[in-house]
């Protein structure tokens, strides 16, 4: 029983986590309109650790790593922007979706983002990418 | 009168003698006691989510062990489901074919020793024409003890407004009702396909995991049985210790035994209740309330750890804290970037 106790109270303190420091931003195509949908996500090769966020419709996201807003790790990262619009034709897009983000910026070997976040406090964050066929 | 005083005097003496406690003593004693449970009942809860835990992990040990069966009879994993490219038609007999028919949970009955629920499938029919019974009859070795443990989970004839990734929704959709699965197949990642999408996966023959969504065989307008990209052991180049096949899912709170996140898992309509796909852009979900969380993620509701199938056999428990970059390694079969160490 003993055991157990102890056992208990080590799980959950959160053992071995590298610092995370807030991060929050904006992604906007070349033009300046806001990307609608679609997630942000940072790779950090030193840390090989990843922070996540959706994209809402204004273009806004926030980051996390450990949990859903707890920013990145601060350091140089690389950076991707990814959509998934799906029409299987069985559920009706009922919104407009803006443009289509390039799908170059969904991958790590081909996109050519890249940001760094800073050691203390907050950063934000400023995307520019550009559209799926711009004419 | 001076002896009958010393008289009660001496009969009140002795009642506190048998009372043995007084009021102050008996709350020191409760509080005490109190405190013990109240320091040992965390200590209690962790064991039983370990045993959850480990009944989970039981379960998908069958699951591998019979996909496995299934490899060894037919010469290739099951199918997530049966999909045509874009669109569903109408059969020579008037059905809608193409999306609808039964996911790869049914296909590995008979390797359950669920041989007699098999036998009232038609594996090439659309779900919501096969018999309201065998639609509902929950598979025990599907259900993780930490979701819906002790229960008959499923999902009654709904009509739902689903919310795509991508903020759509709107129009209602009448999802006939089944029972709910709770682990689901690895799709892959979303290494982009055919037309260079990160959805491309959604397609047939083009998941890049181990049990994918694959075109039909084809009669002119008719299904056949069989189906055309039939991924093999030999087509996991990375190794099968290296490469994930069946996981948990994302479930967020409140959305447990419902469509669109835990919706029927027999149905190959909706692809998000029966696989799941992992990989940069969709990291495994922390637990219920993480915002990051797609109805395409990964997750579960054990602390800190998602339970997953490897295509070798064994059961893993993956941190939530993994990479995307790791994650998604793990998820295609052959990237070429065989991961050992997670």
């Amino acid at each position: 029983m003993m055991t157990l106790f102890c056992v208990s109270l080590l799980v959950g303190c959160g053992e071995g986590r590298v610092p995370t420091y807030p991060v929050s931003g904006k992604v906007v195509f070349d033009n300046g309109s806001p990307v609608r949908s679609g997630t942000v996500e940072l790779s950090s090769d030193d840390n090989k650790l990843t922070a996540t966020g959706k994209i809402s419709e204004d273009g806004s996201f926030v980051l996390g790593t450990y949990e859903s807003a707890d920013g990145a790790c601060a350091g140089d990262h690389r950076v991707i922007v990814m959509q998934m619009i799906i029409n299987d034709g069985t559920i009706n897009h009922t919104k407009d979706h803006g443009l289509p983000v390039d799908p170059m910026y969904a991958s790590y070997n081909s996109s050519p983002l890249t940001a760094s976040t800073n050691a203390e406090g907050s950063s934000t964050l400023k995307l520019t990418v550009t559209a799926r066929n711009p004419r | 009168m001076h002896t009958s005083q010393r008289v009660v005097h001496d009969h009140r003496n002795s009642a506190v003698v048998r009372a043995g406690f007084t009021l102050i003593e008996l709350l020191v004693v409760i509080a005490i006691i109190g405190v013990l449970v109240s320091i040992l009942l965390p200590a209690v809860q962790h064991a039983r989510a370990a045993a959850r835990r480990s009944q989970c992990q039981n379960n998908l040990k069958q699951i591998g062990l019979a996909i496995h069966q299934f490899h060894d009879a037919n010469g290739a994993f099951p199918p997530a489901r049966i999909v045509l490219d874009g669109v569903r038609i109408l059969s020579s007999d008037g059905t809608t074919i193409g999306m609808d028919e039964p996911s790869w949970l049914i296909h590995i009955l008979p390797h359950l020793e669920q041989s007699a629920l098999f036998s009232s499938w038609d594996l090439y029919k659309p779900f919501g024409l096969q018999s309201l019974k065998i639609r509902q009859t929950v598979v025990q070795a599907f259900l993780c003890p930490e979701r819906h443990g002790g229960t008959s989970p499923v999902a009654e004839d709904s009509s739902v407004v689903i919310t795509l990734p991508c903020g759509c929704g709107g129009g209602v959709q009448n999802i006939p009702g089944g029972a709910v699965v709770d682990y689901v197949a690895n799709h892959g990642d979303l290494t982009p396909g055919a037309v260079g999408q990160p959805t491309d996966f959604y397609w047939g023959g083009r998941g890049t995991g181990v049990i994918i969504s694959s075109h039909p065989k084809m009669k002119g307008f008719d299904i056949v049985p069989g189906w055309e990209e039939r991924i093999a052991i030999r087509d996991i180049k990375d190794g099968t210790s290296n490469t994930v096949m069946v996981g948990e899912p994302f479930i967020p709170d409140g959305q447990m035994t419902k469509s669109p996140y835990n919706g029927p898992g027999y149905f190959g309509r909706h692809f998000q209740n029966f696989s799941r796909v992992g990989g940069p852009g969709v990291p495994l979900a922390h637990n219920s309330k993480d915002q990051r969380g797609i109805m395409y993620s990964f997750g579960s509701d054990h602390n800190g750890v998602v339970q997953f199938a490897i295509a070798d056999g064994s059961v893993r428990g993956i941190s939530t804290s993994i990479s995307s970059n790791v994650l998604g390694n793990l998820c295609n079969r052959s990237d070429g970037i065989p991961i050992s160490d997670f």
